[in-house]
């Protein structure tokens, strides 16, 4: 069964909250592995 | 201007305590030697132009191991501005040694004599001023372990660093060797540079192979050095290497004599002595370690951890968390699947594992309490009467014991293994016991197969040190790592009440490395994991699908033949196997976006009905646990193992065995294991699973061909 993706102004604010904190996770994630191969 | 300050000092002598001492960092102290294999720099609190460098532990300036040599290369090349020389007090002939070395290095050069509160508490004296006049530099005594004196001594190694206050050279070397020291002295003094002068004489008079190779001199100046050395050696009945080393003893031994006095007679057992008796007794070591792991196992696991892991499950995620979320977003009229995808994808996906962060720190405060009070020493003592058996160095059990808590270190501890091949095999098996990360997986299994049975964790312990026997003995065959186990010398530091503070220190940054893990790579891992298991195309279109029809489960299903022999060919399974190689905790969370842990009340059970689901049989969680424990590590270690192993083929063999050994173990278990619990039929996957166990016996019973020929030899020598 297929469900169609609606978008509203508060999915629209909660995706992007959302890819600001995996860029910020990426970020810190990359960091975690220098720092682990230090 | 920044001043540059190197601790030095042997192995287990308090270096990286009195480190976060001063600077205020919390590098991992461990008390065993061999802890810290790597230089590590943190500025001094307070005084943020002072560097202080923590050194790897060394004996001598004679190094024999690479981390060793780490310490003398920076001593001797690099030149810090003063040296914090830090002595045991209790052990302080042996320490001694490394400092008539340091004292020749023509470096500000200030003592720090620690443990001073477990030599006052033996009724032992030792005259500081006496001490200090001999040795010709400033000593300090304190306690790293109580912070004591630890202020005094950086402004004594402030004050020698900024006046160049060198130490004035004791007067080690008598007669004739100090005559052939200084002809020595004399025929390079244009060859090397003046501060260093003294030192390389010493060590070409050594014969210190490293030296000789890096000085490289003519021919004829080797033969003229030669010439010296042979002359005082004929003279001294001896060769030139033990008349240093005796001289330097008999110094040392003037210098004890006349400073340090000692309450109890030479030879009389201390308390550390009585204890050791017993605990490395030849019969009753090893079922006393096993009784204290499995106390360990059996209070965090089953008692204290259930408590506080329940709690977390089903109040804080369960009741409080997921339930504020989701009405929050449906307040503010966030859609459906956006809110499947923060309280299933990601709340569910990090509630499995967080879950359980309670029940590890548990598991690390009991190790580390271990550890800190020289317990976990003794054990890898007791470990080499078993691993020498199987070709491996009691070495490898610190490595081994690193492990449980994580396995990048593990395999960076390997450094302190001299021979190659040694060093190598212990990288390759150390990741077979179960770190951390890996105990969420063992929870969760035997949550819902054992009824939550606290003696899972242990057992899957023990069968990980199993499988390092197992493997030891298979690869020792091979020519890659043929040839006998490095000699073990370990000194047992003596018993201690742990401190507090290193202990919390350690169960904090193993906790926090965890949860920044949970916060990072696998919150990254559940929106990755949820959008392949929620999107999809269905009848040629994109968008939200069932489960069935997603991503997750085409590419499931596209791998899971090869895990169908295993036991778990379902593609949520394979999809939580496949996140486990990117981080070990990506399992259980997977398996919680998986099982949409969102939409459940109460946790604990729910968690472990959804997770049951994904396994056919109860074995066929056994098989995916093993598999699971003993495959290739998590990205961290694998590119650790990538950078320690040294050469590309041992990597890929490395990666090899460990994916190959943890799918045969697998196999046996699934097929053997269900066989006799009549789960499994008996088809061709059994027949190859009998094969592999028959295959294993005899590469375990065969005879190493190395020995034989070793035996050879020595029978044609004795003829």
């Amino acid at each position: 069964m297929k469900t169609d993706i609606v978008l509203n102004t508060a999915d629209i604010l909660i995706l992007a909250t959302l890819a600001i904190l995996m860029i910020i996770a990426v970020r810190i994630a990359i960091g975690f592995f220098r720092e682990k191969k230090k | 201007m920044e001043i540059k300050i190197a601790l030095a000092g042997n192995p287990n002598c308090g270096k990286t305590t009195l480190f976060n001492d001063l600077t205020g960092s919390a590098q991992y102290v461990g008390n065993w030697p061999g802890v810290t294999v790597e230089k590590k720099d943190g500025r001094m609190k307070n005084h943020k132009d002072v560097v202080i460098q923590d050194l790897p532990g060394i004996y001598s300036l004679s190094p024999y191991t690479l981390e060793e040599v780490v310490t003398r290369n920076y001593l001797v090349n690099e030149k810090p501005d003063a040296i914090i020389n830090i002595i045991d007090g209790t052990n302080i002939e042996r320490n001694l040694y490394l400092t008539t070395q340091i004292l020749e290095l023509n470096i500000p050069v200030v003592i720090a004599l620690n443990m001073m509160d477990l030599v006052r508490k033996n009724g032992d004296s030792i005259d500081i001023k006496k001490l200090s006049n001999q040795l010709g530099c400033k000593i300090v005594p304190i306690s790293a372990l109580k912070s004591e004196g630890g202020q005094e001594l950086v402004a004594e190694a402030i004050d020698a660093a900024k006046n160049n206050r060198l130490a004035e050279p004791p007067h080690v070397f008598k007669g004739s060797v100090e005559h052939a020291i200084a002809h020595i002295e004399e025929s390079i003094e244009h060859e090397v540079s003046r501060d260093n002068l003294r030192w390389y004489a010493v060590k070409l008079f050594e014969r210190d192979e490293k030296v000789v190779e890096d000085l490289a001199f003519d021919d004829s100046l080797m033969r003229h050095i030669e010439m010296h050395i042979k002359d005082c050696e004929k003279e001294m009945d001896d060769d030139s290497e033990s008349i240093i080393t005796n001289q330097r003893y008999a110094y040392i031994q003037n210098v004890v004599d006349l400073s340090v006095v000692r309450k109890k007679a030479r030879g009389a057992l201390s308390i550390s002595d009585k204890i050791d008796k017993i605990v490395t007794n030849r019969i009753l070591a090893l079922p006393i370690f096993a009784v204290i792991m499995f106390l360990v196992y059996y209070i965090s696991v089953t008692t204290l951890g259930t408590v506080v892991t329940d709690w977390t499950n089903d109040t804080l995620f369960g009741a409080w968390i997921q339930p504020a979320v989701q009405h929050g977003l449906e307040a503010i009229g966030a859609s459906g699947w956006l809110i499947s995808l923060i309280v299933n994808g990601i709340i569910g996906g990090l509630a499995a594992p967080i879950g359980f962060a309670p029940q590890m720190a548990l598991v690390f405060f009991f190790l580390s309490i271990l550890e800190d009070c020289g317990y976990m020493a003794r054990v890898a003592f007791i470990m080499d009467r078993i691993f020498r058996r199987f070709g491996l160095s009691g070495k490898s059990f610190i490595p081994f014991l690193i492990s449980s808590g994580c396995g990048v270190p593990a395999i960076m501890a390997s450094r302190t293994i001299e021979n190659e091949k040694d060093r190598r095999m212990t990288m390759i098996t150390t990741t077979f016991i179960p770190c951390g990360a890996k105990l969420p997986v063992i929870a969760v299994i035997a949550g819902f197969i054992m009824g939550g049975a606290w003696w899972a964790a242990p057992m899957m312990y023990f069968a990980g040190i199993i499988l390092v026997i197992i493997s030891c003995i298979i690869l020792k065959k091979t020519r890659m790592f043929a040839g006998k186990p490095a000699p073990f010398v370990m000194e047992l530091p003596q018993y201690h009440i742990p401190s507090g503070r290193g202990v919390l220190i350690h169960v904090w940054e193993r906790v926090w490395a965890f949860l920044k893990k949970a916060g990072t790579i696998l919150f990254l891992c559940c929106v990755v994991m949820w959008f392949l298991g929620s999107f999809g195309i269905h009848n040629g279109a994109f968008g939200l699908v069932d489960s069935e029809n997603c991503f997750l489960s085409d590419i499931g299903n596209a791998i899971a033949w090869i895990f169908v022999p295993l036991g778990f060919g379902t593609w949520q399974a394979v999809a939580s196997s496949l996140s486990g190689f990117v981080a070990k905790e990506g399992i259980v969370s997977t398996m919680g976006v998986l099982a949409g842990l969102g939409d459940v009340g109460g946790y604990t059970s729910s968690m472990h009905n959804a997770f049951a689901a994904f396994f056919p049989t109860s074995i066929a969680a056994v098989s995916f646990l093993f598999f699971n424990l003993f495959d290739s590590p998590c990205l961290a270690a694998i590119s650790t193992m990538a950078k320690e192993m040294g050469s590309r083929k041992f990597f890929w063999f490395a990666i090899l065995f460990q994916n190959v050994m943890s799918y045969c173990i697998a196999l046996m278990v699934y097929q053997i294991g269900g066989l006799a619990i009549g789960t499994v039929a008996f088809g061709p996957a059994t027949i190859v699973a009998f094969i592999l166990l028959a295959g294993l016996i005899y590469l375990l019973f065969k005879p190493d061909r190395s020995k034989t020929a070793q035996l050879k030899v020595h029978e044609g020598a004795a003829a």
